[in-house]
């Protein structure tokens, strides 16, 4: 019997991962002197339950780690110590150590276990009760005698509970004496390996709580016979436990190795784990079976007769319910954003220590469902935001009540639909975006013109230009002007925008605007020759008739028209693809004025076919990557389609530049 | 699990091999066994050597198992001094051999005993019935 253990181990670190942010949330409502049993309860069966994995599996140093952790806890939870400051932080340090190492070994790279060492000890000293205010350890201690009687049903074993790691772990509480009795095994050959028939008296004499020894058969549960009673109490002096030791099973032992499989279920058996390469085979399959539907519906509209028209009918009902089969498995992607926002208060945790400032975090919205793709990719971008928010943002307290403020500040992320889009906003109470003091800065930068005149908006856009940093004082959280651009380029890329308004003096707010997928978009078709391109909807402002006298050429500008009180450039579409026009003269075209990067244009086409929402096929990964397109898609008659990256497109012309030299 | 059986000092076949011929190879009384659980000195010199395989795990049981079966019958010498690995149903089936043995009085002996596998027997307290008591004495 071999079995593939990589499987298993990619579900535990997905687990551990997971429990991991949990613990870390959980420690964050942790207060010092006054910690809420429940709190650490949270906190101790997380860490027990990966220092239970991390021991099947044969991951020694972090179920090692995670086992003076839990020890450290357990002592809270009994309330033998108090929860004081530096514990805080040592906890909140071991999420991060356990983060890395569990990084690290999952990436099969050797772990580097200076820090956890460090903060071994120092969980170890604690333990010990050193650091603990006033005499918080009582001069005696109830050391309760358990007899506790184990018999193994037959699944016992096959679902990975051996009663070896659980005796371990038992023996990690205390002095435990056992008992087997073999009467009820069967003959050598008959017998099945897998079924266990030795049943045990267990006797173990602990001061460690009951729900201590619940815990360490709760996996078993369902697949044993129990008996836990008190069996007596004697007062003693230390606490009776063993020897810290950790249980460490057998890393090749598939019995084990069955118990990730139970543990992906979650804990109500309503949701199951599924990769989601899964869920993007079955949206591919699902979209081919659009593009098919559809191409049966361009065939059978040719068709007569009476069976025609019931074809017709039938493919119609098709469409109806291939589409809502499309939109499930696109909710099937959906994630709440608040497993982005979940990192937050640890950020401004740590961040606010760090600079002296007092920040409240406040978070709504974190049911908005995103994309799971979208949602990994606005992290950084978020916490760049977030980080700027309070170095630059938020003020030192005294300076807020100088400014007749509270002395904490606020940073408020908030998240919600917006029609077919999701709006992220991250906003603070702070000091806000000096208009005067960007432009003088873009002035001496030379990113614009000394007599450039802006609007308030065009100042607080400066930010996001290449190289642009408002801090007087460069700081390690950010100020290096390499940020903020970085940032609109990454929601860009992810179909987004992102937009500032800022109060001098009360405040500023991000306003982030991500489209709900990344795998279907709502488009317009056109046409140009004999060619068909998809202009995606979001993109399009307007379209109209020009008459080749409302254009103009302009000395470096090309060819522009006036379109309300601007001037735009007109991208001749059938130049950029190098195809041959139905008509090369204005009128006898249409040109549609698309926006984006804040930019505008209008395209010249021969035609508008007809819109409809397409599945995004990448270009980069079936052939290369070309300017000016997003992506392609197979229309109804079975033809491909270019999808049109709108600000690539623009970006390929040259820009109309209000920033830029007009010449005197 | 992977149990070789042979005579003292000579290659053994794996296995594998030796559960395709299912061949029985008699021990001379050379044996030096540090424990006995049934007194049957005269039927130690025809005893049947087995030596376990390092893992001896819920993975291994049915290799395992097999060559048990194959082993009784006969007075058996088991050496699980190079035992690395073992879990409960490793040690359920050293025990199922063990009784089989009582109970057919017939002879089984250790030649040695890994700390591993002491360590675990005693976990699970089985040293007696196994009849690892003397050696987990003995052991330092």
């Amino acid at each position: 019997m071999s079995l593939d253990m990589d499987q298993f181990h990619e579900v535990f670190f997905e687990e551990s991962f997971e429990s991991i942010d949990a613990m870390e949330a959980a420690l964050l409502k942790l207060k010092p002197g006054a910690a809420d049993p429940e709190t650490i309860n949270t906190i101790f069966r997380t860490a027990h339950s990966i220092k239970g994995g991390a021991g099947m599996f044969g991951f020694n140093d972090i179920a090692s780690f995670t086992h003076t952790m839990e020890t450290l806890l357990d002592e809270l939870r009994s309330s033998k110590l108090q929860v004081t400051t530096p514990m805080c932080d040592g906890l909140l340090q071991s999420v991060d150590v356990m983060r890395s190492l569990m990084t690290a070994q999952k990436n099969h790279q050797p772990l580097d276990l200076s820090v956890s060492q460090v903060l071994q000890r120092e969980f170890e000293r604690m333990i010990a009760g050193e650091g603990q205010p006033g005499s918080a350890a009582p001069a005696t201690f109830e050391a309760i005698t358990w007899r506790i009687g184990f018999k193994a049903l037959p699944a016992l074993l096959a679902r990975g509970n051996d009663p070896l790691r659980i005796f371990d772990e038992l023996a990690g509480l205390g002095v435990l004496d056992v008992v087997a009795d073999c009467a009820a095994m069967q003959e050598l050959a008959v017998m099945d390996p897998a079924d266990c028939r030795i049943t045990w008296i267990l006797t173990l004499t602990s001061t460690a709580p009951r729900s201590a020894i619940d815990l360490i058969f709760e996996w078993a549960e369902g697949d044993c016979e129990l008996s836990i009673e008190r069996a007596g109490v004697t007062m003693v002096e230390k606490p009776v436990a063993a020897v810290p030791q950790v249980t460490v099973a057998q890393a090749s032992a598939p019995a084990a190795s069955l118990a990730p499989a139970k543990a992906a279920a979650s804990p109500d058996g309503n949701s199951i784990r599924v990769g989601i390469e899964k869920i993007d085979e079955l949206l591919n399959t699902v979209g081919e079976i659009v593009i098919t539907n559809s191409m049966l519906g361009q065939l059978a509209r040719h068709f007569v007769g009476v069976d025609a028209e019931r074809l017709r009918s039938g493919l119609a009902q098709l469409e109806t319910h291939v589409r809502e089969l499309q939109e499930s498995v696109m909710r099937v992607r959906m994630l709440p954003v608040g497993s982005v926002f979940a990192r937050f208060p640890r950020l401004v945790r740590d961040l606010s220590a760090r600079l002296g400032k007092q920040i409240r975090l406040q978070l709504s919205g974190e049911q908005t469902e995103l994309d799971k793709t979208v949602l990994e990719k606005i992290g950084d971008p978020l916490v760049h935001l977030v980080r700027n928010s309070i170095d630059h943002g938020i003020e030192l307290p005294a300076d807020r009540v100088a400014a007749g403020k509270p002395e904490e500040g606020v940073v408020h992320l908030n998240a919600y639909h917006n029609g077919g889009s999701i709006n992220i906003v991250i906003s603070d109470d702070g000091k806000g975006l000096d208009s005067r003091k960007l432009i003088d800065k873009a002035r001496a930068k030379g990113l614009i013109d000394a007599d450039a005149v802006l609007t308030d908006e065009q100042a607080w856009d400066l930010i996001f230009a290449p190289g642009f940093s408002t801090a007087e004082k460069t700081t390690d959280l950010s100020g290096r002007g390499v940020g903020m651009d970085v940032v609109r380029r990454n929601i860009k890329e992810l179909g987004g925008t992102v937009e500032l308004h800022s109060e001098f003096g009360k405040g500023t707010r991000t306003t982030i605007t991500l489209p709900l997928t990344l795998a279907i978009v709502d488009g317009q078709t056109i046409q140009v020759g004999t060619e068909t391109y998809i202009v995606p909807l979001t993109a399009i402002v307007e379209s109209l008739q020009l008459k080749q006298a409302d254009s103009h050429q302009v000395f470096e500008h090309g060819e522009l028209f006036h379109f309300r009180d601007d001037y735009l450039p007109i991208i001749r579409l059938h130049d950029v693809f190098g195809v041959e026009p139905r008509s090369r003269v204005l009128g006898d075209g249409l040109l549609m004025v698309v926006e984006g990067d804040g930019r505008r244009a209008g395209l010249f086409i021969d035609d508008l076919l007809g819109q409809q929402q397409v599945v995004i096929k990448s270009l980069e990964t079936n052939y290369t990557r070309i300017d000016g397109v997003g992506g392609a898609t197979i229309l109804g008659e079975g033809t491909v389609a270019l999808i049109l990256d709108i600000p690539g497109l623009l970006r390929m012309t040259p820009p109309p530049a209000p920033l830029q030299k007009t010449g005197s | 699990m992977k149990v070789q059986a042979g005579r003292v000092g000579k290659a053994r076949p794996t296995a594998k091999a030796r559960a395709k011929t299912v061949s029985r190879t008699k021990v001379a009384s050379k044996v030096e066994a540090k424990a006995s659980v049934i007194p049957a000195p005269a039927a130690m010199a025809e005893a049947f050597y087995l030596k376990l395989d390092p893992s001896c795990t819920l993975r291994e049981t049915t290799d395992l198992q097999f060559s048990l079966v194959a082993a009784h019958g006969d007075p058996v010498v088991v050496d699980g001094g190079g035992v690395e690995r073992i879990d409960t149903a490793g040690l359920q089936l050293l025990v199922a051999l063990v009784l089989e043995q009582q109970r057919t009085s017939r002879g089984l002996e250790w030649k040695a005993a890994s700390p591993e596998l002491l360590k675990c027997g005693r976990r699970l307290g089985l040293l007696g019935v196994l009849g690892l008591e003397a050696i987990a004495g003995a052991a330092p």
